[in-house]
């Protein structure tokens, strides 16, 4: 507050403080480039529409930049620079106590009494100490400013201390692992890209965290990148056995490992190599009340662990992480939003947000392929209204959503494509929709009954071109590579939940070698509550900055007629 | 001090009135200068007692009476220094309206020159003291009157007075003073003769014996009064023994040092104390003003003050809007509860304690005013033209009204002495509204000494009280409670950060809004700018004018506050601005206008495509409906001239609706000759035959009043099945069904109608909710219904013998007619044809309304030993309908038995509002 120099604020900043803690970045503004650099270390982007972006200062937020060695003055000290009115002080004071709670407590290694909790500020431990959630995970007292933690628990008593409000800092650091070479082939075909480089390092100079990217950023190389730089056995946990299949062929193609130095841990197959691939489906299985994978997964001597779709991360997991707070763990990811809302976990399990990129840099760096965003309003017709008007609430969505009005758009869609040579995804949720669209288009259709061979074959001629246009299930959405298809309709979804749309939506975007534009297409039953849930997926794209237009079919179906 | 003031302050209060108690004494000296005045220093005076000019006095005349009245002498004083202060009581003592400079001076003592010269001009320049000549003053008469002034007694001369002779006599003999004249008079003079030489009275006390010596001192620099031992009282001249309790009083009795003023108290004459003070009555020092620490402090940055000045700004503005939405709700016992403080808390995202601050500043700056009668605390219409103002201005006029505010704004919310925060508004502040004086005087001293640190808390508090001794006594709270008070006021509003005072202190002290403009100029607090976003938002920031953010507020939802405001489009929020009236053109031509970038696709496509759907489904009022199968007989009925009553509209093309009651609609077509029917909700036919109606009701019930319900339902139910022209039901109504209605018209009761044998009839209303009030003041129009509908309803009745039936008797006052059957037969003497019809062992079946009729009906139903059904309005005017067995029935009363207990009843014919003959079966029932 006495401190006008560092505080000094340029007047007109790009910047406006709210005081429910959001930081509204002003992009046309000359120096808005200069303050999303200072405000992107201390607040999570939250909306990033074409005009204004959104930010929120969040405690996890806050926390992940003073991990990363911001300190409250330096937050204010921007806050003020940058912000156009003045900033009430309350909130200033508000943020400046909100950090200050990260790293009143820290865990360490202490030589003599192994893992530690001590404090420099002896209310606070006391607190935490007495705590019904932290005191059975402690061990003896040792001074008044340090206790014991029993090492199995290190994990626990960070979740326990976030959800108090004092989060740890860890600094009790890592086991090597049993070492096992491993480098990355970088040739003209691939080379890390400057921000993948910059994600690896700022990863293993801290040695555990998560690494923010958006879907076809790259993501797996910067795991590659990090798996090389540690060296050492390492176990991979993705969503998918076909990911699994899809890592392996990465890890093939760009680093020094050979097949037999890469095992899968899967439903099919469970091996255990230096470099192991786990679905997160095997490790949670249950036999009775033991996990038996999960068990055999933790026994090994693992120098590093890769989460994959780390906002995916199913809550078992979590307390099999908690148990290896000891190893390196890499969390990977598109958005650390979850819909369970186990943000805190994240952060204290697999660690603070390490590295951060807003899709829209990286797409504005080329290595995304710009998307447009259209939704198709259908106007249903007066029977399916009907229909509509009288299906029982529970089948209303299905009635609204699978309308066979749909069907002429999306032909009529799927056509425009095709005749253009794009690769086109037809996406939907209810199976005999999708069987329908599939004669009509007489396209293959891929769901969850298609086997994984079958699955493979199906994308291999895809990518190949041979197929022009794949009908797909839910199943499409999860970790699956479709590097060339350019036009993606959604025909029906559940619920537009932000995950789906983010994954539908990554489909599209990886990079296409000749930097065409990718379409994005939803074909909604207009009046219906279809509608209701485009509403949801146009804030969400529209908040990630994505231009989203809306048209009516008979302007699609003109169009094509033209 | 603190006595000095407690007793100045009480004789401003108390003792002026006598002498200047009128108002209008005014002395020459002051008039005259009052007079001569020149505008320019008579708007000097007007500013410094602001009092003087609310409301603005008419003539120098009521100026003078004002500015002489004591309760403006007082208020002006509540500003004076101590020095002024003392010298007023100089002035008492001095006792001299016309008191010469020199005198003053010398009173005053040594080393005050500098200190009453400042005094005296400040009490010139209020023209409380008007300088006649170089040495002679004219003082205000209140100031000679001032009770205890400088903690003296009154003068001796008062005191002397009240002795006896004998204790006169007394008195001057210890005093060395008898012999001459044995007068009163003559000892008076000479006791006071002794008392106005001053070396004689210190000579006195010097010699007095220790106990009494002390008392005299202790009485002379302290309060001049003190109790008196009881048996002193009783006898205080007596001579005692010294060492005998009291010995010490007795002692100064007995030398005419004190005097008793009552019973059991004594009083240290003026003259005694002020020769034991050496002549001074207040100590040099005490004229001089307590020294303040000054700091020099850094000052505080200018954005903090800047964003403290904005946000309090801000939050008032916020506080009018939700008041505005949302009025809070009064207490019962006046202001604004802890509760509702707590919402709009949480809706400014401020402090309680704030929020009552600033509540109190808002309502002090008339922007918010008390609704009494509605219990409500809303925005008042200067508020409008407040928030229409630039930051600045609008800071200005909250920190203007916060300065001169009669109240403290912190007592607010401050726990009252059973703990519970007291309400906002509810405090009375007093008329001299010290807290005024007080605030500026802790604010001056504030920037004297440039900063508030906690270590002198108290010297500055002193310094406060210093100058302005009579505004800091009798408080609300500790002196230090308040000064903490007013400076957390001071940061609230940006008058001072972290103790230190800011620019705007300054300003506002210097009476300098351009200063304050100047303080924000940089802060871009007037910028306003709206931007659309495709994720449907739209964001406000600055200080966006009213009319548009009330529009944005109308259009979107306000999603979130602070510097900016982020609203939120969606389907809900255009569907209100479309409910509200707005095109979507008008909508997109007012966010094309005022959105700097544009409005996005998405927007506009979601106007337009809530625009098509809006008003798709239309919801309106209508008692009743009509539906059709062919649109062409819509058409007709909706033209008919007959049917123009009952105000039928067309909602769709075989859909009339009308406000009227469905029975009248039913009887306004049949009245036309069509052939309606009654539908129930569920869509079939209201078919039920008359009698079987009739008994299902009586067995159901099993009580009287079933005949009630019935009457109730539709007294001129029959007169429908009179309505239903036999020959044209045949083809619209179903086989059984018509001849339900046939028996029902070819019955001859049926015919003269009657509703205690039909019920609701045929065609009569299934619905229980339809209640009638048979004594419902018939429209003007219901009467040209009647008439209207003449010509048709004649023939029929002619059709059925009842030809004498006389429509006028509608127009009889005496009754009152059913708004929903106009076409009934309702009243109608019932002459003697038509009496006729129902004598003999028929029993009538009409309803009579007419006194006459109705003392012929019970004459007959007397006779025949029928029971009756009357409608009777008490003499309290509540109507009620009873069954009663007539008893006996004279021009004026009836006597009758009344139903159920048959209890013996008295009925005044004249409040008979109609009565009708029970029938057969209904009498079966009652047995």
């Amino acid at each position: 507050m006495n401190d006008p120099g560092a505080g000094a604020r340029t007047p007109g900043g790009p910047l406006i403080v709210q005081s429910d803690q959001t930081l509204l970045l002003e992009l046309d503004h000359p120096e808005a480039e200069e303050c999303r650099a200072e405000i992107a270390a201390f607040a999570e982007l939250e909306r990033s529409p074409e005009h204004v972006h959104t930010y929120r200062m969040t405690p996890l937020g806050l926390w992940n930049a003073r991990a990363a060695g911001i300190d409250a003055e330096q937050v204010c000290a921007s806050l003020r620079r940058w912000s156009r009115f003045p900033v009430p002080d309350s909130l200033l004071a508000q943020v400046a106590e909100t950090i200050g709670r990260y790293g009143r407590l820290v865990i360490e290694d202490d030589p003599r009494h192994g893992l530690v909790l001590t404090t420099n500020d002896r209310p606070v431990l006391e607190e935490a100490a007495r705590a019904k959630t932290i005191a059975p995970l402690l061990g003896p007292r040792i001074d008044a400013d340090t206790v014991v933690v029993y090492r199995e628990h290190r994990g626990r008593v960070k979740q326990a201390l976030i959800k108090l409000g004092w989060p740890a800092e860890d600094r009790a650091g890592y086991v090597d692992g049993a070492p096992h070479l491993i480098r990355l082939h970088e040739d003209e075909r691939f080379r890390l890209r400057a921000y993948q480089r910059e994600a690896a390092d700022a990863f293993v100079a801290s040695g555990s965290g998560v690494v923010v990217l958006p879907c076809g950023a790259g993501k797996t190389a910067v795991a590659m990148a990090a798996m090389a730089s540690v060296s050492s056995r390492t176990l991979v946990l993705v969503t998918s056995t076909v990911a699994v299949r899809q890592w392996r062929a990465e890890l093939l193609a760009h680093t020094s490992l050979r097949d037999d130095e890469i095992g899968e841990y899967s439903g099919e197959r469970k091996e255990v190599r230096p470099v192991t691939l786990a679905t997160y489906q095997i490790v949670i299985t249950k036999r009775g009340r033991l996990t038996p994978h999960m068990d055999a997964l933790s026994a090994e001597d693992w120098g590093l662990i890769v989460y994959d779709e780390v906002h995916l991360l199913p809550a078992p997991v979590f307390r099999m992480t908690a148990d290896i707070q000891s190893r390196r763990r890499l969390g990977l990811t598109a958005t650390l939003v979850r819909e369970d809302g186990k943000e805190g976990d994240v952060f204290s399990l697999i660690g603070p947000k390490r590295f951060d990129v807003p899709w829209r840099d990286v797409e504005a760096q080329g290595y995304i392929a710009p998307a447009s965003c259209t939704e198709v309003r259908v106007t249903l017709a007066d029977e399916e209204r009907m229909a509509y008007a009288l299906a029982e609430p529970a089948d209303r969505y299905r009635a609204g959503a699978t309308a066979r009005s749909k069907l002429a758009v999306v032909e009529a869609l799927c056509a425009g494509a095709v005749a253009a040579g794009e690769p086109t995804l037809v996406i939907g949720q209810f199976l005999d929709q999708l069987e329908v669209l599939g004669r009509r288009l007489g396209a293959p259709v891929l769901t969850g009954a298609t086997s994984t061979a079958e699955r493979e074959r199906l994308f291999a001629s895809f990518r190949a071109g041979e197929i022009p246009v794949l009908v797909v299930s839910k199943v499409a959405n999860f970790s699956i590579d479709l590097p060339e298809a350019s036009v993606a309709i959604q025909v029906s979804g559940t619920f537009g939940s932000r995950q789906e749309e983010a994954q539908r939506l990554g489909r599209l975007l990886r990079p296409k070698h000749d930097g065409r534009q990718a379409h994005f297409y939803s074909v909604v039953a207009r009046d219906t509550n279809d509608q209701e849930f485009a509403v949801r997926r146009q804030r969400f794209l529209a908040e990630q900055g994505y231009a989203y237009r809306i048209v009516d079919a008979e302007q699609v179906l003109g169009e094509l007629a033209v | 001090m603190g006595g000095h003031k407690a007793s100045v302050k009480r004789s401003g209060a108390g003792a002026a009135p006598p002498s200047a108690g009128s108002g209008s004494i005014t002395s020459g000296a002051h008039a005259e200068a009052l007079g001569v005045l020149g505008t320019e220093e008579l708007a000097a005076l007007l500013a410094l007692r602001p009092d003087l000019a609310v409301p603005p006095p008419g003539s120098v005349e009521e100026l003078e009476a004002r500015a002489f009245s004591p309760h403006s002498v007082l208020r002006a004083l509540l500003e004076a220094d101590v020095s002024v202060i003392q010298l007023v009581q100089l002035f008492t003592i001095l006792g001299d309206k016309h008191p010469r400079l020199t005198d003053v001076r010398e009173m005053a003592g040594e080393g005050t020159e500098p200190a009453v010269h400042r005094a005296l001009e400040w009490l010139v320049q209020r023209h409380l003291v008007v300088p006649v000549s170089d040495d002679e003053l004219c003082v205000h008469p209140a100031f000679l009157s001032i009770a205890g002034a400088a903690a003296l007694g009154p003068p001796a001369a008062d005191l002397v007075e009240l002795l006896s002779v004998s204790d006169l006599q007394a008195v001057a003999s210890t005093l060395g003073r008898q012999g001459g004249s044995s007068r009163k008079a003559a000892l008076v003079d000479r006791v006071l003769d002794f008392l106005a030489d001053a070396d004689a009275v210190r000579d006195l006390v010097g010699g007095a014996p220790g106990e009494a010596g002390a008392l005299a001192r202790r009485l002379a620099t302290g309060t001049p009064s003190l109790p008196l031992p009881w048996e002193l009282a009783a006898d205080p001249y007596r001579r005692r023994q010294d060492g005998a309790a009291g010995a010490g009083v007795a002692w100064l009795l007995r030398h005419g040092l004190v005097y008793r003023d009552s019973w059991a108290t004594a009083v240290m004459p003026r003259e005694v104390g002020l020769a034991l003070r050496g002549g001074h009555p207040f100590e040099a020092e005490s004229y001089l003003r307590p020294a303040v620490g000054v700091q020099e402090p850094e000052e505080p940055s200018p954005s903090a003050a800047e964003a403290r000045a904005v946000t309090s700004t801000r939050a008032v503005e916020r506080l009018v809007e939700s008041l505005g939405s949302r009025p809070a709700q009064l207490l019962k016992g006046g202001g604004v509860g802890v509760r509702e403080v707590r919402r709009l808390a949480a809706d400014l995202e401020m402090p309680d304690r704030d929020v009552f601050r600033l509540v109190e500043i808002a309502a002090a700056a008339g922007l918010l005013a008390e609704e009494a009668h509605r219990g409500l605390l809303l925005p008042t219409q200067a508020a409008d033209e407040w928030l229409d103002l630039g930051t600045a201005d609008r800071w200005w006029a909250l920190a203007f009204s916060w300065l001169e505010m009669a109240v403290h704004p912190s007592l607010a919310g401050t726990p009252d002495a059973r703990g519970k925060a007291q309400p906002a508004l509810a405090y009375v502040p007093d008329t001299a509204s010290k807290a005024a004086v007080q605030r500026r005087s802790y604010l001056l001293i504030l920037l004297e000494a440039g900063s508030a640190s906690a270590q002198d808390e108290a010297s500055l508090a002193a310094a406060a009280a210093w100058d302005a001794p009579l505004a800091w006594s009798d408080v609300v709270a500790p002196v230090s409670l308040i000064t903490r008070w007013v400076l957390a006021e001071m940061e609230l509003l940006g008058l001072a950060v972290d103790g230190v005072p800011t620019g705007f202190a300054r300003a506002l002290v210097a009476g300098d809004p351009g200063g304050a403009r100047r303080l924000l100029a940089g802060s871009d607090a007037d910028a306003w700018e709206v931007v659309l976003q495709a994720d449907l938002t739209g964001l406000a920031t600055g200080r966006v004018p009213s009319q548009v953010r009330a529009e944005l507020t109308l259009l979107a939802d306000v999603e979130g506050r602070g510097a900016a405001t982020m609203y939120r489009f969606s389907e809900g929020s255009l569907r209100r601005a479309f409910d509200a009236g707005r095109s979507g053109e008008e909508i997109l031509d007012f966010l094309n206008l005022h959105a700097a970038k544009g409005v996005p696709q998405a927007l506009a496509y979601l106007v337009g495509d809530v625009e098509r759907r809006h008003g798709h489904m239309r919801a309106g009022r209508a008692a009743c409906y009509v539906r059709f199968d062919d649109p062409a007989l819509a058409a007709e009925v909706l033209r008919a001239k007959k049917m123009a009553n009952v105000g039928l509209r067309q909602i769709a093309p075989t859909v009339l609706v009308s406000d009227s009651p469905h029975q009248r609609v039913l009887s306004a077509l049949r009245g036309c000759g069509y052939l309606p029917v009654e539908e129930s909700a569920d869509g079939t036919l209201v078919p039920t035959p008359v009698a079987r109606e009739r008994a299902q009701q009586g067995r159901a019930h099993g009580v009287p009043h079933v005949a009630t319900q019935e009457a109730r339902a539709d007294p001129g139910a029959g007169r429908w099945g009179l309505g239903a022209p036999d020959g044209d039901a045949a083809g619209s109504l179903r086989a059984d069904r018509l001849r339900a209605l046939a028996a029902a018209l070819l019955e001859p009761a049926a015919v003269t109608s009657g509703p205690a044998r039909h019920g609701p009839g045929p065609l009569g209303p299934g619905s229980v909710s339809r209640v009638e009030i048979p004594t419902v003041l018939r429209r003007p129009g219901d009467r040209a219904t009647a008439a209207g509908g003449g010509g048709a309803w004649e023939d029929r009745l002619d059709g059925v013998g009842l030809g004498d039936f006389d429509l006028d008797g509608f127009e009889d006052d005496d009754f009152e007619d059913d708004d929903v059957d106009d076409e009934d037969v309702g009243d109608g003497d019932l002459g003697d044809d038509a009496f006729r019809q129902g004598a003999g062992p028929e029993r009538p079946t009409e309803i009579v309304r007419s006194r006459e009729a109705v003392f012929r009906l019970l004459e007959l139903a007397a006779e025949h030993e029928w029971a009756v059904r009357i409608s009777y309005t008490s003499a309290a005017g509540k109507t009620v309908e009873v069954t009663a067995a007539v008893l006996d029935v004279s021009e004026r009363v009836m006597v009758a038995y009344v139903a159920p207990r048959w209890s013996e009843q008295k009925y005044v014919l004249e409040r008979i509002g109609w009565a009708r003959v029970l029938t057969e079966a209904e009498e079966a029932v009652l047995q």
